[in-house]
């Protein structure tokens, strides 16, 4: 098992590096450059941008050399002195400015994540026990519904209710007043009065799609054979619930944990542009669009690191979870 | 923040309490005698005493801050207020979109150039420095600045911050490696000197007509007592690395455009009515606080600004900041929400959000131009485009009343891009000439040039092929796609063949850049100050639609860019010669003479006047002009001094 572990964790570097590679030239594939993004957002509706000023920015960002250089030097820096650059836009280092949002954004992951596991799972449970009754119908409707509304729409849909009859102030994670407050009691409230418009807006539709393979998988065990024999065997309803087919049916919910962690740092981006989050994912969609080379750049390998561990991490657990995928040591 | 208290706090506060017994006592004299006169003149007694905000007041009598008059220049800007004198006091919240929004920091709390525009916009007059003198050569401009004028970290604003300006910023050829082209009329770099700590001299070797007019966008000084440690050439360069590494930076260059950075520098020492406290790259809002060394005062001698702070919430789409105000979250705001598409929506919202709206009118021509590539790389495309018989026809082919009636609602004017009547440059024939919806004409003019109608509507092109090209748009600003497919379903009624390309912003300005498109669209320039911006009327720069390769061929002194024809030639060289020129009246005939050529070549054509904008103001916000002029090189709102906004307590 251990060497296991160690073979996995030595096949990472060089697929990070790839990863590296990859999101580089990625990031530099459109038309232009950030000095581009520049000059056009300054040229909006009649601003002109001078040479000399061109000229300048030019040379402070370094972006006259050619790419593999502008690459080795940004990787350098990372394996040399963990030194991610200075985002171009924002003007801070890199590290600093996807710290500073991380926070946020793990806690309204989370809070997504328990939200969604809360109700898929019992509801998931229920759908398949009680197959075609009337409340499987309901969750069933109510899931379709929450997969097909695409959650910006949602997101402008909840933010028009909050401000028409809540009379609440709508964007970001908390009121005026409680901006720039230290941590308090209040603020805390505050902000759980503002998280659960992301959090019902996010959890939805992966409410609705874990309900789904929940109740699908539920529905393939509860026929088989080794139920029957438990049941024959006098196991309470529950109790063989629980601990047989549920835990098999679980598989689907661990092995989504790889592909979760990735979304835990890259926030939801259109949804928190649409709420005006301070969470991380609008910070990467405008570093993409802005070209924000190094920001973006490092955001992308961040989460390239994060989707491998969460990869090793999920099968590890299912290892653990399911003996019959357990590896031969 | 640093505060120098240049006095011994005890003595001041002894002072202070002398002043307060004294009063008192005088208060208790007069009591028998009590008649509302009195009470009045006690009142504007107490008005004149404290001249400076109740929160600054107190930090004097704390000992925390030197007194008014020692914060003060001998001669503060004295800036007349829009209605009445204003009280001290309130947030002023608005909003950024992003946190690259700059422009409207700048426009809010950082317009404080050497010189300023006026809120008429006719020219500019003197802000941080307190006089010019130009000689009649126009050569040298000699300004005197404010004694005893202050940073606002307290420290005295002199010569030396404007030759240190010049020194590290602008002679550096690191972070200048191209010199600014308002520093270099006639193409070497003007000199800075020092003739006294409050007289400095700008010499050019050539004659510099626009100067005090570009003055207007620029600040011309740098704190030299702060921003000296980031420069290698003023500090130890070893200190200066160290810093560089400890903030992780690729160059001291990277370092000092960091330093200098007002919207994420807190210690940075500034000019302005606020300085900042809460940087933007905190993600969810900027904040600033009055400068308590502000050097504008108001007709009664009471320091400004009047507002104590300004908060700008960072939202990421423009609808939050669009329910924010709907909410009356947002004090003064007009950029980015206030669209013609939302003016219903707030209209409806104005009780609930307890605001009303202010005039904006734009200082631009037009907010839809539309340039053909005259120097395009295609020979057959460019000799069909050179023609202005052509132009004329593609001009007089669509309906421009109908299209501002579906487009605008009907605000508008049909008008080609052309100085607006408000500009002492205003010119009939340029603005109105083939602005009329005549097909018949057009296709008289196209049968004219020989292009034969096509079997399938199109007429066909010199070398036989039909007549068609592709009219690129961005997605921002204005409805530009759809106003270009309205027009285009016009010009197919005269066979010339138009598809509508829409771009993304960055490709658009690469096939700008590398002169590759048939016809252009964006917004008119400058309708009132011609001379800043005068892209429509010759090939000035990149923005020139019709000639960004003329333009560049002008710029580069002939190296780059390709040869502009005779007439715009002719233009090119009356603007050089406009540049050297310093008597008004001669400038005048001279922006005349571009103009007519303009006019008479046509180089460019668009649809309408812009439309009257609007802003959102709350109800106790006061002393915003009814009308504002929508300028950037002016800041607008800025040139109405946002520093004179009150907020009714």
């Amino acid at each position: 098992m251990l060497r296991y572990i160690l073979r996995r964790l030595l096949l990472m570097i060089p697929t990070l590096f790839g990863i590296s590679i990859i999101a580089f030239i990625i990031i530099q594939l459109p038309p232009g450059d950030y000095l581009t993004t520049v000059i056009a957002q300054l040229s909006a509706a009649g601003d002109l941008v001078e040479e000399d000023v061109i000229a300048g920015l030019k040379a402070r960002y370094g972006l006259d050399r050619p790419m593999h250089v502008q690459y080795l030097k940004w990787m350098g820096n990372i394996m040399l002195r963990g030194d991610f650059g200075t985002s171009f836009e924002w003007d801070v280092p890199v590290g600093d400015l996807i710290w500073s949002r991380l926070g946020l954004t793990v806690a309204l992951s989370l809070a997504t994540l328990l939200f969604t596991w809360a109700v898929a799972f019992p509801v998931g449970i229920y759908a398949a026990v009680r197959q075609y009754s009337w409340g499987d119908y309901f969750f069933t409707g109510i899931g379709f519904v929450g997969l097909a509304i695409p959650n910006f729409l949602l997101a402008l849909v909840l933010m028009y209710v909050a401000f028409k009859y809540f009379n609440q102030s709508v964007g970001g994670l908390f009121s005026p007043d409680f901006v720039e407050a230290p941590w308090t009691w209040a603020r805390v409230q505050d902000m759980l009065g503002h998280l659960w418009v992301p959090m019902v807006i996010l959890g939805t539709a992966g409410t609705a799609g874990l309900i789904r393979i929940m109740r699908a998988n539920l529905l393939d065990e509860l026929r088989k054979p080794y139920v029957k024999t438990a049941r024959a065997k006098g196991l309470s309803e529950l109790r063989l619930l629980l601990k047989y087919p549920v835990r098999v049916a679980l598989n689907p919910f661990v092995s989504t944990i790889g592909l979760t962690l990735p979304i835990l740092i890259s926030g939801s981006a259109i949804v928190s542009v649409v709420l005006s989050l301070p969470t991380s994912g609008p910070l990467l969609l405008r570093a993409l669009i802005a070209q924000d080379m190094y920001l973006a750049g490092s955001f992308i390998l961040l989460l390239g690191v994060i989707t491998v561990l969460g990869t090793l991490l999920s099968d590890l657990l299912l290892a653990w979870l399911d003996p019959r995928i357990r590896f031969d040591d | 923040m640093k505060i120098r208290v240049r006095h011994v706090p005890v003595l001041t506060s002894v002072l202070l309490l002398m002043m307060l017994v004294l009063a008192a006592c005088g208060g208790a004299a007069e009591e028998p005698e009590a008649v509302p006169a009195d009470t009045a003149a006690d009142e504007s007694m107490a008005m004149e005493e404290s001249r400076e905000a109740p929160m600054l007041a107190a930090m004097v009598a704390d000992g925390e801050l030197p007194p008014l008059d020692e914060r003060l220049p001998k001669n503060p800007m004295v800036v007349p207020v829009t209605e009445s004198i204003g009280q001290y006091g309130g947030t002023w919240r608005s909003g950024l979109l992003g946190q690259a929004d700059a422009p409207w920091v700048i426009r809010t709390m950082a317009y404080e150039p050497t010189m300023r525009w006026k809120p008429d916009l006719t020219g500019t007059i003197p802000n941080v420095a307190e006089s010019v003198t130009v000689n009649d050569e126009g050569t040298e401009f000699t300004f005197g600045l404010r004694e005893g004028m202050r940073w606002s970290d307290g420290e005295p604003f002199t010569a030396d911050d404007v030759l240190f300006w010049y020194e590290a910023h602008i002679v550096n050829d690191e972070v200048s490696p191209v010199k600014p082209l308002w520093m270099r009329p006639g193409g070497t770099l003007g000199e800075v000197t020092k003739v006294d700590d409050y007289t400095v001299q700008f010499s050019f070797g050539a004659p510099h007509g626009l100067f005090l007019s570009q003055l207007g966008s620029q600040r011309t000084f740098a704190p030299a007592h702060y921003l000296s440690q980031f420069h290698p050439d003023f500090d130890d360069a070893e200190a200066v690395q160290a810093i560089v590494d400890d903030m992780q930076l690729a160059n001291w260059a990277a370092l000092w455009g960091n330093r200098r950075n007002i919207l994420n520098n807190v210690d940075l020492p500034v000019v302005f009515g606020w300085h900042l406290t809460q940087p933007a790259s905190s993600a969810t809002q900027m904040v600033s606080e009055r400068n308590p060394y502000y050097w504008k005062v108001d007709p009664e001698g009471n320091q400004l600004p009047y507002i104590d702070k300004l908060v700008y919430p960072i939202v990421e789409s423009v609808e939050v900041q669009v329910l924010k105000a709907l909410n009356g979250e947002v004090d003064m705001q007009d950029r980015h929400i206030a669209t013609p598409g939302n003016k219903a929506q707030f209209f409806d919202g104005k009780e609930a959000g307890d605001y009303d709206f202010f005039t904006v009118e734009y200082a631009w021509e037009t907010p839809v131009s539309m340039g053909l590539n005259l120097a395009h790389p295609d020979e057959n495309l460019r000799s069909i485009f050179l023609e202005k018989d052509f132009r004329i026809a593609l001009s007089l082919a669509f309906d421009r009343q109908a299209i501002i009636d579906v487009i605008y609602i009907g605000d508008g004017e049909p008008r080609q891009p052309a100085p607006l009547a408000e500009s002492p440059w205003f010119n009939e024939q340029l603005a109105y000439q083939y602005t009329e919806f005549d097909q018949d004409q057009a296709n008289a003019l196209l049968d004219g040039l020989g292009y034969a109608m096509g079997s399938d509507g199109v007429r066909l092109g010199p070398d036989g092929e039909k007549i068609s090209f592709d009219i690129n748009v961005i997605a921002a600003f204005e409805p530009w796609a759809e106003i270009m497919n309205l027009v285009a379903g016009y010009w197919s009624d005269v066979g010339v063949e138009a598809n509508v390309v829409q771009l993304e912003r960055s490709l658009f300005y690469e096939r700008k850049a590398a002169y590759d498109y048939d016809m252009a669209v964006w917004t008119g320039a400058d309708g009132i100050a011609l001379v800043m911006d005068p892209r429509s009327y010759f090939p000035f720069s990149t923005e020139s639609l019709f000639g960004v390769a003329w333009a560049d061929w002008w710029r580069s002194g002939g190296s780059k860019g390709v040869e502009p024809p005779a007439a715009a030639q002719q233009q090119q060289a009356l603007y050089d010669e406009l540049a050297v020129t310093v008597d008004p009246a001669e400038k005048d005939r001279i922006m005349n003479e571009i103009l007519d050529i303009a006019a008479e070549q046509f180089w460019i054509f668009g649809l309408t006047k812009y439309y009257k904008g609007y802003g959102i103001v709350k109800n106790n916000f006061k002393n915003v002009p009814d009308t504002v002029w929508q300028w950037h090189v002016s800041a607008a709102p800025a040139q109405t001094n946002p520093e004179q906004y009150y907020i009714e307590q």
